[in-house]
This record gives C-alpha cells, structure tokens and sequence, in this order.
C-alpha cells in the first residue's frame, strides 16, 4: 500500500485528452483573435510600464517623500521633465512620456525622407535603451529588455513600410542609402548585444536582428531598382556574399553564393541579390529543421520558432515587380 | 526565475500578445483542468469550464483588470468559474465521478495500471470529496500540484502561517477519512 503523499501525487495523472488540449487551444485563439487588437492609451501604457518596473507608479504616488518628487519636478517645469523623460528607460516613470514625445515627433514631420530619419533616430535611442539596461543590470533586467526590444520591434516596422512605400520615388534612392546605412550600424551593435543577453531576451534579440537585416535588404534593393551608383552596389552585394559565406557551411547554399558571385561579376545585380536570398532560404531551412528539435523550456516562453530574415522569392519578385520603374533615378 | 518568467508572459499578454497567451494556456491548461475537476468530478464539464477560464482571463486582462500574478489570478477566475457553475445547475442532479472519463483520460502506460490507477484516484477522490472544500483545494495545490507554501499562499490569498496550519489540517484529516 502506497503512502498517502505519494498516492495524492499520483492523482497529477489526471490529464485532458491531448486531442481536446490541441481543439481548445486552437478554438481559444481563434476567438480571441476575433477580438479587435489592443490599442492602448498613452495613460495605459504609462501605468503598464510603471507596473512592469516594480511597481514603481504606485511607491512613487504611495510615498509621501515620491510624491513629494513628483511634485517637485512638475514644479521644476517643462525643461527638466523633459531632459528627465529624455533618460528614461522602459519601466521608468516618465518613459511613455519619452515615446510620446517621439511618436509627436514623427506626426509633425510630413518629408518622408526627414520621417525617416526621424524613425532611424528614434531605433538608436532604443539600442541605446537595451544597452543602458543591460549595462545597468537593474532589478527586473531580463523583462526590461524584452520589453526594449519589443519597443525596438514595434518602432522599426514602420521603417520597413516606409521602404516599400517610397520605392520608385524620387527619394527612394537617398531614403535607401540612409537605411542600408544604419541597419549595417544596428546589426553590428545588435550582434554584440546578443552575447550580453540574457536566455529569455535571446528569441527577442534574435528578431530584433531578423528586422534589422530584413530592412537592409529591402533597401539594397531598393537602390538595385533605384539604379544606384553600380560601384557602390557591387561592393555591397559583394559584402553580403562575403559576409553570407562566413555564416553557413551548407553545401547548396555556398553553391547558391558561387552563383551570386558570378552574376555579380557580369554586373546582373537583381539576380545575383536573388541568389543571395536562395541561398539564406536554405540555411534557415536547415536551421529551423535543427531548431523544432529544441527542447520548450520549462515556462514555455522561449521556443524553437523560426524566423525569418529575407524575403521568400515570392514576395521579393512582387516588391521588384511593383517597384521597378521605366525611370534610373541616378 | 519562474516569476520573471511569468511576469514577462503578463506583460506580453497585457500588451495583446495572443501567442504568449497561448504559451500560458500550455503552461497552466493540465494545472487548471486538474483544479476544477476535483471540484466538479466530471470530464466534459472541466473541459467546458476550462475552456471558459482561459477565455475570461484573456477578456480581463484586455479589459485592464489589474492583475499582479497571473497564476494566482488563473485560479481565482477558475474557482469564480465553478461557483457560477454550480449557481446555474443548482437543484440539478449531483455529478458523480464517471469512472469511463477518468480511465481514457489517465496517464499510463498499460490498460492493467490504468485500471489500477483509475480505482486508486476513485478511491482517493472519494475520501477527498467527504473534507471540506477548502482541505479539498489546499491538498491538490500542496500534495498534487506541489507548489511551494509561498506559491499557495498567493493563490489562496492567506498568509504563508495559514497555509501551513491549513495543510497540515488537512492531511490529517484526509488521513482520519483513510483509516476510518
């Protein structure tokens, strides 16, 4: 006869059937995806970043000598809450004062070039945001840099849309070039990051860079179609064959690289950008076969998703399709 | 470290993240499934009131509900779930355990230990059923679950000295119903 704690542990055995675990998890998130996505306020957003920091929003209101704080830099004026909302990080009282600030910014702006500018300004204060943090190493760091990074992820999409947006114009050439500019920045800083970074930051960094990348080859192919100073091109694609050459030791795709060099050789740029792709298609084809084996943590936070960092050839023959234009802009 | 990782599933989730919500349903679904089966003894409608759980926690969550720990809050809705069940369906016929259920759903490797299984937790579900409801939850939380008296204060809403009285209440009394 078992001991009563170990037939009271034996009653875990109790389990829903895997096939209704599976029917209910997807009928769960079928409906709640039919629920209209969350648009938070600027208040919720402050008190959702006061809360993730500790509780912070409530010492500071709760205390007296925090409030007494408050009071003082409201007093203080406009200038110092700024230059303190300017310092502040994910989590900080005055952060969503900071992204506010920014996204206003952003509004006012009608230049698309200047906009962009704008938005690459505003990526570099989040880079700067996961390094102070990391750097810091504060209390709650690894969820502060996952929130950073989610801030990088949300602040950088419009970038991208702005690539598409402005290809074939006649800013789309300088808009490139700041953005192939500063995402070979970025990624650079990004992959150094990584290292420092926490195991549960690790898939947010991972996309982080994936957008980084992502966004670099969008606008390398951008100046392709733009008819970009040929040099300049050449030696950019020829970086990326370089660079992809140094990552992966798979046979098809180093085939795939060979194939790119060629093309580049005979000046065929839109082709040899293709080839470049193929050949990053099949390294995360081999990676992700490697990465479902990945064991779920215990939390089932951090998995073996893939990720994608180039276009499939189906969405990029649309963008060189919709973006090719009768007119080089030079 | 399990609470920085559930505090980042919070956050993702405050913030409309259906993916992490789906991360927090394979994370707590057997957990609760288990909670509300001991209270209502019956498969189809655990199942049903499981279901309802995750769906009202992602609707209070988009609703701003203030929640500061999502494992304790997944419990609190799951017992509010139950006791609006049992509202409902008063003066309805008593669910009895239905052995068939119990058996398909067990873990086990071979029919023989199902079966065995099955007679034991009939058995111990039985025992179970006769203590007081609140004996009933502390011993799953404790001897099933196995969280800390920290993790079952939180998700009882007592303090950590009344856990341990608490528990030790109950297993001797589950004890006196096993001997008598």
């Amino acid at each position: 006869m078992k001991d009563l704690a170990t037939q009271l542990k034996e009653l875990n055995k109790i389990q829903p059937s895997t096939q209704w675990k599976d029917s209910s998890k997807q009928a769960i998130l079928a409906k709640i995806s039919e629920s209209s996505p969350k648009k938070m306020s600027l208040w919720a957003e402050f008190l959702y970043f006061a809360k993730l920091s500790g509780n912070l929003f409530q010492s500071f209101v709760m205390k007296p000598v925090g409030t007494m704080a408050l009071v003082a830099v409201l007093v203080l004026g406009g200038g110092v809450l700024k230059v303190t909302a300017d310092n502040s990080l994910p989590g900080d009282l005055l952060y969503s004062l900071k992204t506010g600030g920014e996204k206003m910014q952003v509004a006012l702006i009608f230049n698309e070039e200047k906009r962009v500018q704008a938005r690459l300004k505003i990526i570099n204060e989040r880079i700067n945001e996961i390094n102070t943090i990391i750097a810091n190493k504060e209390k709650d760091q690894e969820a502060k840099t996952i929130m950073a990074l989610n801030n990088f992820h949300r602040d950088f999409l419009p970038v991208q849309e702005d690539l598409v947006s402005v290809s074939g114009s006649t800013e789309a050439i300088r808009i490139a070039r700041s953005v192939e500019d500063k995402t070979n920045e970025f990624g650079f800083i990004l992959n150094k990051t990584q290292d420092k970074t926490g195991d549960l930051a690790q898939s947010d960094i991972k996309k982080a860079i994936d957008d980084v990348n992502r966004a670099n080859f969008r606008a390398l192919e951008v100046l392709v179609v733009g008819g970009d100073d040929d040099s300049q091109i050449a030696k950019k694609i020829d970086t990326k064959i370089f660079e992809a050459e140094g990552s992966t030791t798979n046979g098809e795709a180093l085939a795939k690289l060979d194939e790119a060099r060629l093309e580049l050789e005979n000046l065929n740029f839109v082709v040899a950008l293709q080839k470049i792709k193929e050949s990053s298609q099949l390294v995360e084809a081999e990676s992700n076969s490697t990465s479902s084996e990945e064991v779920i943590d215990e939390a089932g936070v951090v998995k073996g998703e893939s990720t994608s960092t180039v276009w499939t050839i189906e969405e990029s023959n649309k963008f060189l399709n919709e973006s090719s234009t009768p007119e080089v802009i030079k | 470290m399990d609470r920085i990782r559930e505090k980042i599933l919070l956050t993702k989730i405050q913030a409309g993240d259906k993916e992490s919500f789906g991360d927090l349903y394979d994370l707590y679904l057997e957990k609760i499934y288990r909670f509300i089966y001991f209270k209502v003894s019956s498969v189809s409608e655990a199942e049903d009131l499981t279901s309802e759980v995750f769906l009202r926690v992602w609707q209070y969550i988009q609703d701003d509900v203030e929640v500061e720990n999502i494992r304790a809050f997944l419990y609190r809705v799951s017992r509010n779930v139950v006791i609006d069940f049992y509202r409902k369906n008063h003066g309805k016929e008593t669910i009895d355990i239905d052995d068939h259920e119990i058996v398909d759903n067990l873990r086990a490797d071979n029919l023989l230990e199902k079966i065995d299984l099955n007679t034991q937790i009939k058995d111990l579900m039985g025992k179970l059923d006769l203590l007081k409801e609140e004996y009933r939850e502390i011993i799953l939380l404790k001897y099933v679950e196995e969280y800390t008296t920290a993790e079952i204060a939180d998700i009882m809403g007592r303090s950590k000295g009344a856990i341990r009285v608490l528990s030790h209440r109950a297993l001797e009394a589950l004890k006196k119903e096993a001997t008598s």
